[in-house]
C-alpha cells in the first residue's frame, strides 16, 4: 500500500471519523461561548487525547480548534460578542447586519470564507511548509516590533469616523495594555497598590465589557427604541455567499494569503491576521465608507485571514517544533506524546502520519460547513427571545464568561469598568475597535521593542539594519505617510490644470 | 453628554500630561536607555498629539458651537435612573457572590434585570431560575468553570 493510501485508511478509520464529529460539536460549543476560548477548547481535550491513537488524538484537537475559531464569530454577529479578539476586528460589520435583518449573509460569509482561509492555510501548510518555516525564523524582535506597529496602524483605517477619535480609542487600549507587572522590567505600573492588577487587564473581560456589556447599557437607556435584531432564517445562507464570493474574489484570496503568511509567524497569530486583513480590506475598498455599518467586504476578507492564520500557526510548528500560536504550543506537546516529534525530519520519517495530519485538517475545515451551519440555526433561535428578556440573560453570560478567565470576581469589576467605558465611548463617537487593538498589541509593542533595544544597545537605527525589518519599516512608515503623500499629489495635479 | 472636539481634544490633553507625570516614576532597565517608561511615555506622547489635533479641528469646525451636547435621552430621567439601577445590580453581585454563591446571586440578577427591561414578574422569575439553572450545568458541571459555591448555604442550618 502506498503512503498516501496508508494515510487515507488511517484517517478515515470510523473511530477517527466520529471523534472528529465529537471534537467539532465540542469546540462549536466552546467557541460559542463568550469568555471561553479555542486554546481553552484544545487544553480541556488534551486529557482525553492521552487515551488515543495519534491520528485520532491529532484530529480531534484540529476540528476542535478550527470549529471554536468559526464558532466565535457567531455570538459576535449575533449579541455583539465577540468570542476572540481577532472576531473583535469585524464584530461591528457582523452585528449590524444582523440587526439590519442580513444576519444570513453575514453568518454565511463568516462561515464559507472560514472554510476557505482554513483550506487554503493547509494548501500552504501542504505545498509550502519549509519555505515558508525558514522565512518566519528569520523574523526577530525587530521584525515583529514593526509587524506590531502596522497592526496598531490598522486603528487608524478600521475606525468608521473620525481618525482623532479613533486614535482617542487606541490611546484608551493602550493604557490599559500598560498597567500591571506584566512588561519587560517587571515593575508594577499603575496599578495602585491592587494585588489583582497586578497581572494587568485581561482582554476577554474588557472585550465583553466594551461590546456586550456596553450594548445591554445601551438598551437600557434607549430600550425599544433600537428595536431588536431580526431572527436570521439559515434558508439559501450558503448559497448565497456564491454570489459574494463572485462580487469579492480578490478579498478573499489577500484575506487567504495574508492570513497564513503572518499565521506562520510564531506569536503573531490570528488576531493581527484579522485586524490587517480589515484594515487593508477597508483601505482598498470602494466603498470604505460602508465599514463597521454593517458590509461583507471586510467580513469576507478578515474572517478568511483568521482561519487561514490557524493553519499556518502549524507551519513552523510541525517544521520546527516552534509554536505560531497558543493552540499550537499545546499541540506540540500532545505530537512528542503521540511519538511524533515535530522538525524537519517528521516529513521524512512519518510521512504517513503527517500526510495523515494534512488529510484531517483538510476534512475538518470541509467538516465546518455542515456543522457550522447547525450550529449557526441552533444559534439564530437565540434572537425569537424578546429584547427584554435578552438582555438580562446576555448580563449573566458576560459575569460568567469574565469570571471563567480569572476564576475571580476581578473579571467581572473588569467587565463592568468596561462596560461602562465602553457606553461612555459610544455615546461621544469614540470607536470600540481601536482600543481592543491597543489592549491586545500593546503588550506585544513593548515587549519586542524593549528585547531589540537591549540587543541593539538602545540603537534606534538598528530598526533598519536588517532586510526585512528595514523593508517592513519603510512600509510601515509609508502606510502612515500616505494620506499626506495623496493630498501633496492631488494639490500638485491641481495646480497644474 | 456628548463630547465635541475641543472638550475631548481637552480631555486628552489632560490626561497626556498626567500620563507624563506618571511615567516619570518609572526607571530604565538599569544599564539600558529604555524600561518601564517607555511604553507610558509614548503614549502621552502620541495623546499630546491627538489632543491638539482635537483641539485644532474642534476650534475650525465648531466656532460658536456649545462645548458638549446632551442627546435626548439624557434629558429623561427614568433612563438615567435605569442605567444605574443596572451598574448597581451588577456591582451587587460582584459584592455577594462569593458569600450567596452563584445559583443564589445569579437568580436575584436576572430577575432584577428582567423586572427593569419591565418583564412581568411572573415571567421573570421562572425565565431567571431555567437560565440559571442552564448556566450552572453548562460551567459549571460541563466546562468546570468554579462558579462560587457560596458560604451562605454552607451555614450550619
Amino acid at each position: 500500500m502506498s503512503v498516501l493510501a496508508q494515510s487515507f485508511a488511517m484517517v478515515f478509520d470510523p473511530q477517527v471519523l466520529l471523534v472528529m464529529l465529537l471534537s467539532g460539536a465540542f469546540g462549536l460549543f466552546v467557541g460559542a461561548i463568550p469568555g471561553l476560548t479555542a486554546t481553552m477548547a484544545t487544553a480541556l481535550l488534551v486529557p482525553i487525547t492521552f487515551f488515543m491513537e495519534p491520528i485520532a488524538a491529532i484530529a480531534s484537537i484540529v476540528t476542535a480548534s478550527a470549529m471554536a475559531i468559526f464558532s466565535g464569530d457567531i455570538p459576535g454577529a449575533l449579541l455583539r460578542i465577540p468570542g476572540t479578539p481577532a472576531s473583535a476586528a469585524y464584530v461591528e460589520d457582523s452585528y449590524r447586519m444582523t440587526r439590519a435583518g442580513r444576519g444570513p449573509e453575514a453568518l454565511g460569509a463568516l462561515l464559507v470564507f472560514s472554510v476557505i482561509g482554513g483550506i487554503f492555510g493547509t494548501i500552504v501548510l501542504i505545498v509550502a511548509s519549509p519555505i515558508l518555516a525558514e522565512m518566519a525564523l528569520k523574523f526577530s524582535s525587530f521584525e515583529y516590533f514593526w509587524l506590531v506597529l502596522l497592526g496598531l496602524s490598522a486603528a487608524i483605517f478600521v475606525s468608521p469616523g473620525s481618525v482623532p477619535r479613533g486614535l482617542v480609542a487606541l490611546i484608551i487600549g493602550l493604557v490599559a495594555a500598560s498597567v500591571g507587572m506584566d512588561n519587560p522590567t517587571a515593575e508594577p505600573r499603575f496599578t495602585f497598590g491592587n494585588l489583582d492588577l497586578l497581572g494587568g487587564i485581561s482582554f476577554i473581560p474588557a472585550m465583553i465589557g466594551l461590546f456586550a456589556l456596553a450594548e445591554v447599557f445601551r438598551y437600557f437607556v434607549h430600550g425599544h427604541k433600537l428595536g431588536a435584531p431580526l431572527r436570521p432564517s439559515t434558508k439559501g445562507m450558503l448559497r448565497s455567499q456564491i454570489g459574494v464570493l463572485r462580487r469579492y474574489p480578490k478579498q478573499m484570496l489577500r484575506g487567504n494569503i495574508t492570513g497564513t503568511l503572518i499565521g506562520a509567524l510564531p506569536g503573531a497569530g490570528a488576531d493581527i491576521a484579522a485586524w490587517i486583513s480589515y484594515a487593508m480590506s477597508k483601505r482598498f475598498s470602494r466603498e470604505p465608507e460602508k465599514f463597521g455599518k454593517g458590509h461583507v467586504e471586510g467580513l469576507v476578507e478578515a474572517g478568511a485571514s483568521n482561519n487561514a492564520a490557524v493553519s499556518g500557526a502549524w507551519i513552523p510548528a510541525l517544521v520546527f517544533g516552534i509554536p505560531g500560536d497558543s493552540i499550537t504550543a499545546i499541540v506540540i506537546g500532545v505530537l512528542y506524546i503521540k511519538g511524533m516529534n515535530p522538525g524537519p525530519t517528521i516529513f521524512i520519517n512519518q510521512a504517513e502520519l503527517i500526510n495523515a495530519l494534512f488529510i484531517v485538517f483538510l476534512l475538518a475545515n470541509l467538516l465546518m460547513i455542515p456543522l457550522g451551519w447547525l450550529a449557526i440555526r441552533a444559534s439564530t433561535t437565540i434572537l425569537a427571545v424578546p429584547q427584554k428578556i435578552l438582555m438580562p440573560i446576555i448580563t449573566l453570560f458576560c459575569i460568567v464568561g469574565a469570571f471563567a478567565i480569572t476564576n475571580s470576581v476581578f473579571g467581572i469589576i473588569l467587565m463592568l469598568a468596561f462596560g461602562v467605558l465602553g457606553f461612555l465611548m459610544e455615546e461621544n463617537d469614540i470607536p470600540i475597535a481601536p482600543a481592543i487593538l491597543g489592549l491586545v498589541l500593546g503588550p506585544l509593542l513593548e515587549q519586542h521593542f524593549i528585547t531589540s533595544m537591549i540587543k541593539a544597545d538602545g540603537n534606534l537605527l538598528s530598526f533598519f539594519e536588517r532586510p526585512i525589518a528595514a523593508g517592513l519599516g519603510i512600509f510601515t512608515i509609508l502606510v502612515w505617510c500616505a494620506p499626506l503623500i495623496r493630498r501633496i499629489l492631488i494639490r500638485r495635479k491641481e495646480a497644474l490644470t | 453628554m456628548r463630547l465635541g472636539d475641543r472638550a475631548l481634544g481637552a480631555l486628552t490633553l489632560l490626561g497626556a500630561v498626567g500620563l507624563f507625570f506618571a511615567s516619570r516614576q518609572f526607571s530604565p532597565i538599569p544599564g539600558q536607555k529604555y524600561g518601564a517608561e517607555t511604553l507610558p511615555l509614548v503614549i502621552s506622547i502620541l495623546a499630546g498629539a491627538v489632543g491638539i489635533w482635537l483641539l485644532v479641528q474642534g476650534l475650525a469646525t465648531e466656532r460658536g458651537a456649545a462645548l458638549t451636547t446632551t442627546p435626548d435621552w439624557a434629558r429623561e430621567p427614568a433612563a438615567w435612573a435605569k442605567i444605574m439601577a443596572a451598574i448597581i445590580v451588577i456591582a451587587g453581585y460582584i459584592l455577594v457572590s462569593d458569600w450567596l454563591g452563584f445559583t443564589i446571586s445569579s437568580l436575584i440578577l436576572v430577575a432584577a434585570l428582567m423586572l427593569l427591561t419591565g418583564t412581568r414578574l411572573l415571567t421573570a422569575l421562572p425565565v431567571a431560575l431555567a437560565t440559571v439553572i442552564v448556566v450552572q450545568f453548562a460551567f459549571g458541571k460541563l466546562l468546570l468553570v468554579p462558579l462560587p459555591r457560596g458560604e451562605f448555604l454552607s451555614l450550619p442550618w
